[in-house]
């Protein structure tokens, strides 16, 4: 029977109940955080601002989105809140007044969680406690990153979002489509990076990374050493100062996919596809590996002699349609991809316009023609390579870390004449002596040694030049 | 108060046709009725007298009443004791109500769509009125009720209160559990979350694991059993609206409306095989105040016996040891319901249900942990996908669904471990099987597997051979050792249900707490590689 034991019990536990249902209304009712700030408001503005107590919210079903923000920011549109304490400040800036927030909300701008109604979770910056949200709200530089959502990165370079602005830039001049895709035109040895300003924080290994492991630190940590924050990186040192590393973060945040509605849209980054201008083309798509192009380079990570493609004297001795070839099939057994259309995206006018730019710094004067016709003795050759040519080119000439690669298609395609004068005159600016007058070879032996390099040719690539 | 006597109406006096004779207008009697509506809407709605005096009373409000008489009108004592029951039943019983009311709570503003889904738990987190409170008490009542359910079988159990004629009944409550688990399992995807997405991608992984066999036999191209089960689960390939919609409707329709219906069949059963359990002197097992002496001794035998087979076990006997249902029975279980209540309540004040990222199909959650019940079969299923998540849990509930069929002893029922020497084999049992769990988990763990040695090892052998089945199958070989040495097959169950539990107990407890990311072993998350 035991009532006293079952009447205890029941009491007991119908007050325990009691008493955590109306603790959580209470706290439902009265004291959640943004209460708090909208009673600290009400005090602020000492009851002279009409402000009507609740949940506020901007409903944007254009944008996909509703924004909570401003109900703890109730200063937000406030002349008055300029100087007060956030979470009432007045929005500095005059941004406001073409961006209205009846329209545009606040995380279209600022990412962080529209929908939550606690700071912690609003904010989702990841800062002691772990919030489950993708888009942390950025902090205060890297909402520039938003501009590029309806303007192009040079208008808004000009209009408020100077950082946005040098990143782009920087984005073109170190050439990062070399080796990244965006919008389909690029490299492919690196990630594409359309969609990096919107993947989420698992995206992003944070192993190395010393605390706080928020994507903006790991985005301008990982440019200026990327293998510290990633290790066994393929991607190189640019040596960025902080700045620029930090700019160029922002334009990678702002590589993101926001569905807003093409009114809201302003101006456009494009490229001019039709008419395009060479040297911009080299810049972003050629310098991230050639850069200015006049010497060749050892990359220690592709563990490869990147070739001085704007060399005058090689433009001079291979002409125009090499060049084209060159970069339409790439060069294959070397880190040279192919660039055309269905590979990288890049336009026939943009391959013309790039051969033209870059063939535009050939030296005037043609090289001396070839002219020896006697028989060739590729044994003879084969001596002479192992002598001299291999400590650069490499064993059966596959290139390496000294020289370039001798089995490319498009250079077995090219005639006995363009590799014989190679090896007379060398090519200036670059690691290649003129063999005739460094070591004095006779044109017989350039002609054996070009024999040789002949027959490596058609051994790997099965292609017999003339 | 004569048995015969029609219970007072008081409102006869406004009966137009009154013994009184007095002539009253229309307009009186109605403005009278008018009067008296509490009174008369009062005596509409409780068949039973009011107040309730006597003891007769007491069993007429229990007898007469839609919702108590599924109880019968007097509880034994020994039913009371809270020792006994723990008032496990009643309070698994307790959270399904309360899960049942707050999921009618949720379903105001959940929608079962992709990306409303999480759209609008989001909002009932944040915006509704004490919305996160009810979606919090909604996930801890049914972790409560899991335990509560796994917790009541055990004791069940150890009563040995399965026993004839409460066989079918502890079939129903196997059926309840598998349903149990079934309403958890679907649950867990509703919020859309990555939590959701990636323990329902395991489930739905282990559903196809049937291929491990039908790959191995060169099959799968013509009867792909496991892709087919996968398919009816998901609706489609992988976890997508298709799946969403499938979930929801088996967890606010089909699920709870079959957990009701069999509920209701236990409840019935429990009545109709005379009540709880209870040894056989019972009724002078030492509670103080019990004589044995009848209360009465019934002067009328029942006219139904000729309709009711078998013994039912309030005839023949007097009401001698029970106590009016009414208040002891319903202040006992309403202590039990509120005392649930307060614990989940509790609970569910400190601790918010989670809610992680949207659900990302690109973004695989590392480690991805189903919740804590299913951990120790997510254990089993690092194993081997079918042997740990199809055949295993197969071969359990089946087992356990057989246990009352295949021990017929008869006996004491209805005290912990009735015999002394049941308790020297649970004990035993624990040991053994505590040690042999955590000897071959640890094995495991130190040495690898059948595929850290032999690479090229085909699939077909780990299936069969794998830490899972070895446990199984020294659990096995041990219960029947038990069996064969005492001769008892209530000891021989006595051994394989402690084993189960034990082995239960051990590998949810490795999968909470010692696995992390690529479900390696940690020792606590700190070490966890950062990701």
């Amino acid at each position: 029977m035991r009532t006293r034991f079952y009447s205890i019990l029941l009491l007991a536990a119908s007050l325990v109940t009691l008493a955590f249902v109306a603790s959580s209304i209470l706290e439902d009712s009265y004291f959640r955080e943004w209460r708090r700030h909208q009673r600290n408001y009400a005090k602020l503005t000492e009851g002279k601002t009409p402000f009507e107590p609740g949940l506020k919210q901007y409903y944007l079903p254009h944008l996909n989105r509703i924004d909570r923000c401003t109900t703890c920011h109730t200063g937000l549109l406030n002349p008055e809140m300029g100087s007060a304490a956030q979470p009432h400040t007045a929005h500095p800036g005059n941004y406001l007044s073409f961006h209205q927030p009846q329209e545009f909300g606040c995380t279209v701008c600022h990412a962080g969680q529209g929908l939550a109604t606690n700071s912690a979770e609003a904010h989702a910056t990841n800062s002691g406690k772990h919030v489950f949200w993708d888009e942390p709200v950025y902090s205060k530089e890297f909402t520039q990153a938003s501009c590029r959502a309806c303007h192009s990165s040079a208008w808004a370079g000009e209009h408020g979002a100077p950082l946005l602005g040098k990143g782009a830039k920087l984005f073109v001049d170190l050439g990062c489509n070399s080796c990244h895709k965006t919008g389909g035109v690029g490299g492919s040895r690196g990630p594409a990076l359309d969609g990096q300003g919107s993947q989420p924080r698992a995206h992003f290994p944070m192993a190395h990374l010393d605390p706080p492991h928020t994507v903006e630190r790991w985005q301008v940590e990982h440019l200026q050493d990327p293998q510290k924050i990633v290790p066994g990186s393929a991607m190189r040192q640019y040596g960025l100062s902080g700045d620029d590393a930090k700019a160029l973060a922002i334009y990678l945040f702002s590589l993101r996919d926001l569905p807003v509605p093409e009114q809201m849209t302003h101006s456009r980054d494009t490229l001019d596809r039709d008419k395009p201008d060479g040297k911009h083309v080299y810049q972003r798509n050629c310098s991230g590996c050639h850069g200015e192009g006049l010497k060749d380079r050892e990359d220690k990570i592709m563990g490869w002699r990147i070739p001085a493609v704007r060399n005058p004297e090689m433009l001079a001795a291979a002409g125009q349609d090499f060049l084209r070839k060159s970069i339409e099939q790439g060069r294959e057994g070397t880190p040279m991809e192919s660039w055309s259309s269905e590979s990288s995206g890049l336009s026939k006018a943009e391959i013309q316009a790039l051969v033209a730019y870059l063939y535009s710094n050939a030296a005037k004067e043609k090289p001396k023609p070839w002219t020896f016709s006697g028989t060739t003795d590729p044994e003879e050759g084969k001596a002479l390579f192992e002598d001299s040519c291999k400590q650069c080119h490499g064993a059966e000439g596959r290139g390496g870390p000294k020289g370039p690669s001798l089995l490319v298609r498009t250079l077995a395609e090219m005639p006995d004449s363009f590799l014989a004068i190679t090896v007379r005159d060398g090519r200036p600016g670059t690691s290649m002596n003129s063999f005739k007058e460094e070591a004095e070879f006779t044109d017989q032996e350039i002609a054996d040694v070009v024999a040789f390099v002949r027959e490596l040719q058609e051994k790997v690539l099965s292609v017999r030049g003339n | 108060m004569n048995a015969q006597e029609p219970p007072v109406r008081p409102d006869a006096v406004n009966d137009p046709g009154d013994a009184a004779g007095l002539r009253v207008s229309g307009l009186q009697a109605f403005l009278g009725n008018l009067k008296n509506l509490g009174v008369i809407a009062k005596n509409a709605f409780v068949r039973h007298g009011w107040p309730i005096r006597s003891e007769r009373d007491r069993s007429r409000a229990v007898f007469q009443n839609f919702f108590l008489h599924i109880h019968s009108t007097r509880t034994h004592r020994w039913s009371l004791r809270p020792s006994f029951t723990l008032g496990l039943g009643v309070m698994a019983f307790g959270s399904f109500l309360v899960l049942s009311v707050t999921g009618i709570f949720l379903m105001i503003y959940y929608q079962a769509g992709i990306p409303e889904a999480y759209q609008t738990v989001k909002d009932l987190s944040f915006v509704s009125s004490s919305g996160k409170y009810v979606r919090n008490i909604h996930r801890w009542a049914a972790h409560f009720m899991v335990f509560a359910v796994f917790a009541h079988m055990t004791r069940v159990f150890y009563t040995s209160s399965y026993r004839a004629p409460r066989e079918f009944n502890w079939l129903i409550g196997v059926g309840l559990l598998v349903l149990t688990l079934g309403l958890s399992f679907t649950g867990y995807l509703l919020p859309w979350d990555q939590l959701a997405f990636w323990a329902i991608t395991i489930g739905s992984n282990i559903a196809a694991s049937p291929r491990e066999i039908t790959d191995a036999l060169g099959m799968t191209g013509v009867f792909d059993i496991g892709g087919l089960q996968r398919e009816l689960l998901l609706g489609g390939s992988e976890v997508g609206q298709g799946a969403l919609t499938r979930f929801y409707l088996l967890h606010v329709i089909l699920l709870p409306a079959a957990a009701f219906a069999l509920l209701g069949v236990h409840f019935w059963r429990i009545r109709k095989d005379g009540g709880l359990s209870r040894p056989p002197d019972a009724a002078f097992a030492g509670d103080p105040g019990v004589t044995g002496k009848p209360a009465f001794v019934p002067s009328k035998t029942y006219g139904l016996m000729a309709l009711v087979r078998g013994k039912t076990p309030a005839v023949d006997r007097g009401p001698e040891g029970t106590v009016a249902s009414l208040p002891h029975a319903f202040r006992a279980e309403l202590a039990a319901f509120m005392l649930m209540l307060a614990i989940v309540c509790g609970l569910s004040f400190f601790w918010d249900a989670p809610l992680k990222e949207l659900a990302n199909p690109r973004v695989p959650e590392n480690p991805a942990k189903a919740p804590w019940y299913f951990l120790g079969l997510q254990e089993l299923v690092s194993y081997s996908a079918f042997a740990g998540g199809m055949l295993i849990p197969g071969i359990v509930v089946v087992g356990l669904a057989l246990i009352p069929f295949l021990d017929r002893e008869q006996g004491v029922s209805g005290t912990w471990l009735a015999r002394g020497s049941e308790k020297k084999i649970f004990w035993g049992s624990l040991v053994f099987g505590l040690a042999s769990v955590i000897g071959v988990v640890a094995f495991t763990v130190k040495f690898g597997w059948l595929r850290s040695w032999y690479p090229g090892i085909p699939q077909l052998v780990i299936t069969v051979v794998n830490p899972g089945t070895l446990i199984m199958l020294l659990y096995t070989g041990f219960s029947l050792l038990i069996l064969q040495r005492t001769g008892s097959t209530r000891k021989g169950a006595v051994a394989l249900f402690t084993c189960f539990l034990s082995g239960f107990l051990v590998l949810t407890v490795v999968g909470v707490y010692f696995r992390g990311p690529n479900w390696n072993f940690y020792l606590s998350p700190a070490q966890w590689p950062i990701h």
